[in-house]
Parts: C-alpha cells; structure tokens; sequence
C-alpha cells in the first residue's frame, strides 16, 4: 500500500448561524478526513450543513450571522480555522477550490469567461508570470474542459447551462488545488449533460491528481464517482465508508438504509415508494440523543437519552448508532 | 462588435468632457473691473459702481420699455428735454428754457448748444422731432406723446409742439426716460431691434454690454453736457431674490440696492458698511371695493368698511411699519403742489358697525377678495381679521396675476387689492386708470359720471394754480365716495454702500448715477 | 447600431411636434392676455387692443400655430414677447450657465454620493451606513433655497471666503453646486446602496471569493459594473431635472440659468419664449435618455446583444 495521506481533516466541527434572535445549530460536531487522490461524497438531505462544512472549510461563512463554535479543520497539517483572511485569500482558489451549484448565476455577466479565469491566475500569482503566460494557460483550462479557446472573449449569456459549468471548473481548476470541492455540481443540469460534466471531473481529478469532495444528494452519482462516503444528518456524520461498504455492504445506519429504500427499483415492481416517516429536525430546537430517534424504526429507549458514539464495524466503516454499538451485527433486512 | 462599442463608449465620454470643458472654457467676460468676480471684502475698485435691480430692463430703448426697472436703467443712458430735482420741481435738462403758451397747446424749447451724442453728433431739432415720431408709434409709450399733434423745428437748437389738446401732464411725461430723445442718425442706421440693444443718445453713460438676463454694463460718456460723470463704470446686476442682494451688499459685491425687502432694513442697518436710505414714493395700494356688486354698491356700507380697517395695523404687520406709510389722500403729496390734508376714516369699529346698521346690514355679510400671494395675500389675512370685528366674513382667494385679471373681468368677486405706480408725479397718473369708469384697471369698476367729468377736466386744465384745486376737490370726492379703502403709500428703500457720496432715494424708484460719486 | 440611434433621432420629430402642440394649445387657452401684461398695470384698453392686435393674437388658434410652426421648421423660434429679442438667443446666452451648473452638481453628487453607497452596502448597519443615510435625508428634505441661503451667510458675509452671486467664472459655482448636489444627493446615495447590497449578495460575487479575492477586488471588479445600471438611470433623471428645474437657486444665487428664464417666461405669458424653451428642453431630455441607453450597451454585454439583433 502507498503512503496513505490525509489532506483534510476536520475534526468536530460546530458552527451555529444566528438570525433574528434564534440559533440554528447547523453543524453539531462533524469529523471526517479525506485521503489524498480519493473522492469522498458528501450525502444527505437538503439542510443537512453539507454546505456549511464546505463553506468552513473555504472559509466563505457570513461573517456577521455565522459562528464556528469549535473543531478544527487541519489541511496540509495547518488548522484554517486559526489563519488570517489573507492566508485564506491565498489558499482560496490556489489549494483548495470550489464549485457551487448553480451555474447560471455563478459567473458575473459583465466579463468575459476568460478575464473571470484569468482572474483566478492573476490573484495567485506568485511566480510573476507575465500576462500573455497566464491567457495560454487560461486557453489551456479551455480546452481541457472541452471548450475551444476563441471563446475567451465571450460572455456568460452566449453560453449554455453545462458549457456555463465547464467554465466554472475550469475557473476552479486553473490554478491546480489539491482538493476541490463540488458542491451539488451537476444538479441545475439536465441529466445527459450531467453525466458528462461528472466524467469529464473525473478525468480530470484523474490527470491532476486532484483529491474531491463532491456534495450530492443523488446515490446514483456517489456509486459512480466516489471511492469513500459520509452521510450527513442534522449536522453530524452518522455512517462513513468506502462505497463498497456502503453500497454492497451489509450493515447500514437506520437514515442510510431508509435512503436506499427510498429508491425506485428498476427490478422489482412496487406500487408505493418507500419514504422515510418524518421530516429533518428542525435545526433551532434539535432532539435529545440520537438526533434521528424520531425517525428511526429501530428506535430503542437509550436512543432518546444518549447520542451515540461512533463505531468502526470494519477498518473502514464507521457508523454511529446504538445498533452496533456491542459490535453486533444484525441481518440488514426488510 | 464589442470594439466598436468600445468606440463609441470613448466618443461619448469625450463628446460629454469636451462638452463641460468647453462650456468652462468662455467664462471671464471683459467687463471692465466687474467687481462679481473678486472675492468680497470691503469697498468695490473705486471707478466702478454696481447696482443691483430685481428685474431685466425689457429694451434699453426709450420709447420701447415702460416700467420702473427698465426706466431706471435706460435713464442712465438717455437724456431727456426736462429733469426733475430731488423734490420733483422741474429743472433743465437737454432744453436750457421754455415757455408754454397760455392755452396751453404750444411748447417751445430751446435747446442747449454743443451736446453731443455717444456717437460724436451734435443734438439738433431734428433728434427731437424723429424721437417724438417713433414714440408715437410705440404702444408702450405712446400715452406720453398722445397729446403731440405735430412738431416743428425752425431751426436747430429750437423745438415746437403743438398740441391737440391742453395737456398740463405733458410736461411731467417729458421728464420721463419714455421721452428720452435719441440719435436720430444711429436710429436709422442700426434699427430697433439693435437699437434696443445698445442705443445712441445724449446721457452720461453709454451701453458697454448687455449680458442676458444677468446684467448690463455702462461706462461713463467723455463729452456728455454736463461734463463727464465722476463714476466710469456702471454695472446693473439682475437680482431677483432680494435676501440675496442684501448679502451680496453686505460682502461687497454690489454697491447699491434699489429693492430693499423690509425683512433685510434690519440687518442691513446694522451694518456700518452700508447705509439705509428711506423715502416717499409714488405707488399706493388700494382695497378696491367692488361697486357694481351688493351690498358694496351702497355708499355708507363702502364707508364702514372704511371705518372698520385700522391701515396702521396692515402698515405694522405687512411692511414692519417702515416700508409703507399712511395715506391721507388718494394723491401723493409729491404730486400737488399743495398739501392735501389727512381725509382719511377713523379706524373706529362703533362707527362702521353704525353705518352698516343704517344700511340695513346690522348682521354684516360674506364677501370674497381676490389677491395674488405674497404682500397682497398677507394684508388680505389682516383685513380679514379686521372685518371680521364688524361681523364681515371674508373669503380670501389667491390667485396667479393673469388669472386675477380674467376674474376681474368677469366680475365674479367683491374685494380685490391693486397697487397703483404713477410714473412721473402728476395727479392724474395716481387717479384717472383707477377711477374713470371705462378704464380696464379699475377694479373697482366705479362709474360715476360727475367723477368721470372731474377727472377729463383737471386733465386738460391749463392754470396750475386751478388745476391743483379741482385735484384737491376730486381727492375730497373720492373719500366720500369711498369707491377704495386706501391702504397705503409704499415707501422707498435704497441700501448703498457707505463709501457712497450724493446719494438719495427717488420716488420713482430710479437712481441718477452721474450724481453718485465715490 | 447606426440604425438604433438614427430611429431614436427621428423620435424627435414626433415629439417636438407633440409639445409644441400641447404647450401652445395650454398658453392659448390659458387666462390672461401677453399685451396686457406687457403693457403694465397702468395702460389703457385702446393701448391693450392695438398692442394685441400688432402681437397677432387675435387671430384664430390654427393661424397663430401654424405661423409658429413655420418658423419653427426653419429652426426660428421667433422673438419674446417681453423685450423683443430672439429667443434662441435668449436661450443661447442661458444655456452655458444651466450646463454647467447641472454638470457639475451632478459630478459632485456622483463623487460624494457613490463612494458613500458603496460604503454603506458593503458596512451595513455599521456607523458610516447609518450616519449617511440619516443625513442624506436631513439634507434631502431641507429647502433648496434655504440651503443656499445658510451657504451664502456662512462661506460670503462672515467668512468672506467665497463670492455669493454670479456666474463669472467657477469661483461663483462653489456655492450654488453644493446646494445642488446637497439636495440631490440621497437620492442617488440610497440607490447606490440598495443595488449594491442586491449585487454583493449575488452568487457570481461568491464564485469570485471562492477565486481568492480580497473584499476590494470583488467590489470594484465585480459588483461595481453590475451595480452601475440603475444608478446611472437615477444619475441621467437628476441630471435632466437638473436643466430646466435648478430655479431657486438660480435666484437665490443670481445666476441667470435657463430654469429662471423658463418661471420669468410663464409669470409674463411669453409664448414664444416658452415654447422654445420647453421645445429646447424636451431635445435635451431626448438626447440625455439616448445617450444613457447607449452607456447601458456599454456596461452591460447582455443589453448589447439586443442591439446586435
């Protein structure tokens, strides 16, 4: 086995935003790490705070309205969550990018798609390279992302919703970070686009060596793209793993099983689809102990009192649930 | 595409700069030693004097503008036959003599030798007779040559009208800047237009520039008659907000200012760099009672209102007791060359509240008044407070000028205020627009034939002496008739700048600047 | 694009014809007589009917119109009333006065008025954000001329530092600019404001953080342009009320602008001058909106494309 190593950490992550005198926990002491080169996938429901992780980690929270309360957030063996904006402002862009969802708004419509690019190389210029250098590389992202160069003089408006997104990622990957984060990339496209955009994400992660977050709510795009997985419920992970443990694995956090339930089935032939009963906690007034109880079908007293502590069923899979918390297995079942 | 807009992005910025730039680039107008464009402090450069009006002269052209700020300006300009001194007593002006003939219808002047005009001519007959011929021609001014039926010049230095009527009023017009005689040479050659403009003539100053709207500049004539004017430069400046001339005195940047508003007398007579200066003026404001309308068309209702409106109390709260003064008679004293007496209506509310229960109006009654807002809006709210002690309920309404004269027109109202300006101090021209039945200004729509008859007469009257009586007669008429409630005179108020000899105020609102010096 | 602004150009034709009409049919049954005007408080009914009649105005409506008209096609608009002159000249000579008063009151409502917008978006609710929102609207809401007045008293009399009247050189326009653009200004202060909080919120400005960028660079690369559209559309309306609306302090200044020759004009029934005035005026305005259309092209590439269409 190759070295192993660990380029983001993020180690009990609280953050609270504060609006109109209420407190909205969004992140209740999330940890996870993500090897270098790998793809991990970030699952969950919409409001899980799969972007208020990816938002810490960048450090674009709102200042006035948002607090990180406590964790750290280690990449590179440095805690961004101590450095200073300027600090940030260089990793921003150069180590670490992101992607957002939707491209439609995502590019300003006054400039052209190769000044935004350009902008990207500009800001983290450390090597001095002369303007002319820095229009060859931006024609280079071009290309690699499937658009010809001489578009470098177009504007956003002239362009389709997944070229808009190809110039997106070519913006995020110009200055070649080591970690990119897609936050729901492919979910404002039309199905035949995404999979394009999605495969041409991997072939590039693949030629830069890039390591991925990718946030989603589609299964689907975790089986296809990802190599480790995390779900996200009401701000904490409550089952981490490789995709195959996730997927063909055979125990599964009562949340990740209703998930997979709730798929339709292209083999068997079912009049309802099956939901999971109730709604995400409302994140201003979270339930005591396990924050799925309400929900959860396997519901067992000592739920409702303790939160549960993290349990590695296998070297690589995690899940947080009073279900294994002996080490027992159960059956995964109907 | 996007370089041409680029190109017309740059053409547009450029077309706006060079726009602003340009409009910056033609500002220092050579007017010679403006005081406007120096920072204020202390006394303006010595050979220069600017006086601030409240209105553009209309035309610089004597027979083509008749009201005061326009007179008050061309009078700097042209000469005329006749001046009047500081207590309007005639003296000589262009003329050196003259005699009237004893009906009346014959005027002979004799013209002073050697005057010369701005372009170098010398004044002859001919200047006067060809001044005479346009002003007859003039709408503006005809009144005042109305009674002219022809003109003869025997020689050079003498001229003849002939009237087609006795008009004792004529000599006072011929002391009026309408009658100033231009040079007939100029005239022709330049046309009225630019005559208007820059006119040729025999005053102490000539026409330097005339900036629209903003100011007309003069300088002073080398070989005027009287020898040239001891201040070079004269500057009109047009300020229409009079709280700003007063400043604008205060730091220095005008010298004189004929339009003093009372608010500013205070400050400005606080002020040691200036001096205040007060006089009598020919303008009077009356309350014209609607006669052809009950119950006003009844005489001791007409009296009562008289009695029941204390005119000090309106001096008091509509001029702050210093810019008007009490009016005794329906003349100004300036106009008679005797004294008429006070024949005014006691302010007493038992009287007018007598009267009106004689007239069968014990319980009073509503009427409305018409006025335009300001000065007439406020003394409106002050008869309207006194009225209402005798049980009249007056409804004030203000309008815009032309609208108020329509109303008039029609007749649909009870009270309205006007002021009247007699332009040279004859009685006729303080009574006959206002009080003779068929005039369109008289708003108080009075027709009494006895009156009318009164009037015609002491018009023509050709005996001084006898026409002062029948004036004096017609003034005792007009109180018992009561057709007005004469409020007021208004009164003259000049500021000047210390440092100013000679000066004093003219109760026609003008100013002889060659009498002026530093 | 040639195409546009020569269409926009002929829009002139109608519009003129429209203002004239509707101004002149106004003047025309409007109450009051110009000779009787001219002639003063003191004339007699004979002097009235035969100044109205040398004047015309006792023709019928379509006669005096369209003699008008006629003039007007050779591009004369014929002589005031008042005092005989011609009123493109009189207009001509006020004209420089009123741009550059309007000029650079406007300049400096957009040197002092944007800045501060900008500032008070990107600090909401902080100090400067409230302070110059409360004082732009003290500001707003106090009397022009008053303004001008307390201007004059503080910097002419007792300070001695400024002239307080005239329009002789740029000196004079201290003041007056100043009352102008302290009127004006929270108009476009607000506005600036308003948008700019509405761009900084954009998705496009969080892609640019996301680059890298420090707050600086994302305000004036990013949200500026973006921003810029609807003020400059407050900016070309205050500069076009500006022309013909600075009146009381042009009086109060005694600058002779075209606002005060437009009140003079109305108070002595001077048809011939308002109408050219208000003709001058609507060309003006006409020129003002195309030109903004224009810079809208210039900023924004999607209201560009339209044009190309």
């Amino acid at each position: 086995m190759s070295k192993i190593h660990t380029i983001l950490e993020v180690k009990d992550l609280r953050v609270a935003y504060a609006g109109s005198g209420e407190r909205v926990q969004a992140v209740n002491g999330l940890s996870f790490g993500v090897q270098e080169g790998e793809c991990l996938g970030l699952v969950g429901e919409t409001g899980a705070g799969k972007t208020t992780v990816a938002l810490s980690v960048m450090g674009l929270l709102p200042e006035r309205t948002s607090r990180i309360e406590s964790g750290e957030i280690i990449f590179e063996g440095r805690d961004l969550l101590q450095c200073k904006k300027k600090e940030m402002q260089a990793i921003r862009g150069e180590k670490i990018s992101m992607i957002f969802q939707d491209p439609m708004t995502s590019l300003n419509p006054v400039l052209t798609i190769g000044e935004q690019i350009l902008e990207g190389l500009e800001l983290h210029n450390e090597e001095k390279k002369s303007r002319e250098e820095l229009i060859a590389r931006v024609h280079e992202m071009l290309e690699l992302v499937g658009i010809p160069a001489a578009r470098y003089h177009e504007y956003p408006h002239q362009f389709s919703g997944g070229m808009k997104q190809r110039v997106v990622i070519a913006m995020a990957l110009a200055c070649s970070p080591k970690l990119l984060i897609a936050d729901e990339p492919t979910t404002a496209l039309d199905v035949t686009i995404q999979a394009q955009v999605l495969d041409m994400m991997s072939q590039l992660r693949e030629r830069l060596g890039m390591t991925m977050i990718l946030i989603t709510h589609d299964l689907g795009i975790v089986a296809e793209k990802c190599d480790t997985v995390a779900t996200v419920y009401a701000g904490e992970i409550i089952e981490f793993g490789t995709v195959e443990d996730i997927f063909s694995g055979e125990a599964h956090h009562p949340y990740t099983k209703g998930l997979f339930d709730a798929l339709p089935s292209l083999v068997s032939t079912e009049r309802r689809l099956k939901s999971i009963e109730g709604l995400m906690p409302d994140p201003t007034d979270l339930p005591a102990g396990c924050k799925f109880h309400p929900r959860c079908p396997r519901c067992k007293p000592i739920c409702r009192e303790r939160e549960p502590e993290p349990v590695q069923i296998s070297q690589s899979h995690m899940i947080k649930c009073f279900l294994y918390a002996q080490g027992e297995e159960e059956m995964g079942s109907r | 595409m996007t370089r041409w807009m680029r190109r017309i992005n740059i053409l547009l910025i450029f077309a706006l700069l060079a726009g602003t730039l340009s409009a910056c680039g033609k500002q220092t107008e050579n007017t010679p030693g403006s005081a406007g464009s120096q920072p204020p402090a202390g006394p303006s450069v010595k050979d220069t004097i600017v006086v601030s009006t409240s209105a553009e002269p209309t035309s610089l052209d004597p027979q083509y503008g008749e009201d005061t700020t326009t007179q008050r300006v061309v009078m700097q300009i042209s000469d005329t036959l006749i001046n009047v001194d500081e207590n309007m007593n005639y003296v000589e002006g262009l003329a050196e003599k003259w005699e009237i003939a004893e009906d009346g219808l014959t005027y002979t002047f004799y013209l002073r030798q050697g005057v010369k005009a701005h372009n170098g001519d010398t004044l002859t007959s001919e200047d006067v007779a060809y001044t005479v011929e346009r002003g007859k021609a003039s709408t503006l001014v005809a009144k005042a040559f109305a009674a002219i039926d022809r003109v003869e010049c025997p020689n050079e230095s003498t001229v003849i009208f002939h009237l087609s009527y006795a008009s004792p009023i004529q000599l006072a017009y011929l002391s009026s800047p309408s009658t100033g005689i231009v040079n007939k040479r100029a005239c022709e050659e330049m046309g009225n237009e630019a005559f208007g403009r820059a006119p040729v003539a025999y005053g102490p100053y000539q026409v330097v520039s005339w900036d629209s709207g903003d100011k007309v500049t003069l300088k002073a004539f080398e070989d005027y008659w009287a020898g040239k004017p001891a201040i070079d430069n004269v500057v009109f400046k047009v300020y229409t907000d009079s709280n700003t001339a007063a400043i604008a005195l205060q730091s220095g940047q005008v010298d004189v200012v004929l339009d003093v508003s009372t608010s500013d007398m205070a400050s400005l007579e606080a002020d040691n760099n200036v001096a205040v200066y007060t006089g009598d003026s020919l303008i009077a404001y009356h309350l014209h009672l609607n006669c052809t309308k009950s119950p006003l068309d009844n005489e001791k209702v007409r009296q009562a209102v008289n009695h029941a409106v204390d005119t000090q109390a309106i001096i008091d709260a509509c001029f702050e007791g210093v810019g008007a003064a009490k009016m005794g008679s329906f003349i100004p004293k300036l106009s008679l060359s005797e004294d008429p007496g006070d024949g005014s209506y006691e302010y007493s509310v038992e009287k007018a509240k007598q009267l009106l229960q004689e007239a069968g109006y014990a319980d009073g009654f509503s009427c409305n008044i018409l006025v335009t807002s300001g000065v007439q809006e406020k003394i409106a709210q002050v008869l309207k407070a006194y009225l209402q002690q005798v049980n009249i309920d007056l409804t004030i309404e203000v309008y815009e000028w032309s609208t108020l004269l329509s109303m008039v027109e029609s007749g649909g109202y009870d009270m309205t205020i006007l002021r009247i300006v007699a332009m040279v101090p004859d009685p006729d021209l303080s009574l006959y627009t206002r009080f003779e039945s068929s005039q369109v200004y008289n708003f108080s729509k009075y027709s009494d034939s006895k009156l009318d008859t009164m009037l015609e007469d002491a018009r023509v009257c050709p005996d001084p002496g006898r026409r002062t009586q029948m004036y004096l007669e017609i003034n005792d008429y007009l109180w018992q008739k009561a057709p007005t409630v004469p409020l007021c005179f208004t009164t003259v108020i000049n500021a000047a700048n210390a440092g100013i000899q000679g000066y004093h105020t003219d109760p026609r609102g003008f100013i002889r600047v060659c009498e002026l010096s530093w | 694009m040639g195409k546009y602004i020569a269409k926009r150009i002929l829009w002139l034709i109608p519009i003129v014809l429209g203002v004239s009409f509707i101004i002149f049919s106004i003047m025309y049954l409007k109450p009051g007589n110009p000779a009787q005007l001219i002639l003063g408080s003191e004339a007699t009914q004979e002097a009235i009917d035969q100044l109205s009649e040398e004047m015309g105005l006792n023709e019928p409506f379509f006669v005096q119109y369209f003699n008008y008209m006629k003039g007007l096609i050779r591009g004369d608009l014929g002589s005031s009333y008042r005092n005989g002159n011609s009123v493109s000249a009189e207009i001509a000579a006020r004209f420089p006065v009123t741009l550059r008063l309007a000029a650079f009151s406007i300049l400096l409502v957009c040197i002092i008025g944007i800045p501060i917008g900008i500032i008070s978006a990107i600090r909401q609710y902080s100090v400067i954000d409230m302070v110059s929102v409360v004082l732009a609207l003290v500001l707003a809401s106090m009397p022009s001329f008053w303004i001008g007045l307390m201007l004059m008293l503080l910097f002419s009399v007792q300070l001695q530092l400024l002239p307080p009247t005239g329009a002789d050189s740029w000196i004079n326009y201290i003041l007056p600019c100043l009352t102008l653009a302290a009127v004006n200004l929270a108009v476009v202060t607000r506005m600036t404001r308003s948008t700019m909080l509405e761009v900084i919120r954009q998705d496009y400005v969080r892609t640019a953080r996301a680059k890298g960028a420090g707050e600086g660079r994302v305000v004036m690369k990013h949200c500026l342009k973006n921003g810029m559209i609807p003020v400059l559309t407050i900016v070309a309306i205050q500069f076009s009320k500006l022309i013909g609306g600075a009146v009381l302090v042009e009086s109060v200044f005694a600058m002779p602008g075209l606002g005060s020759l437009l009140v003079t004009a109305i108070r002595s029934s001077d048809t011939p001058l308002i109408m050219g005035s208000v003709i001058v005026l609507a060309i003006i305005f006409t020129v003002i909106n195309l030109v903004i259309d224009l810079l809208y092209a210039v900023i924004d590439p999607r209201i560009r494309a339209q044009f190309a269409k």
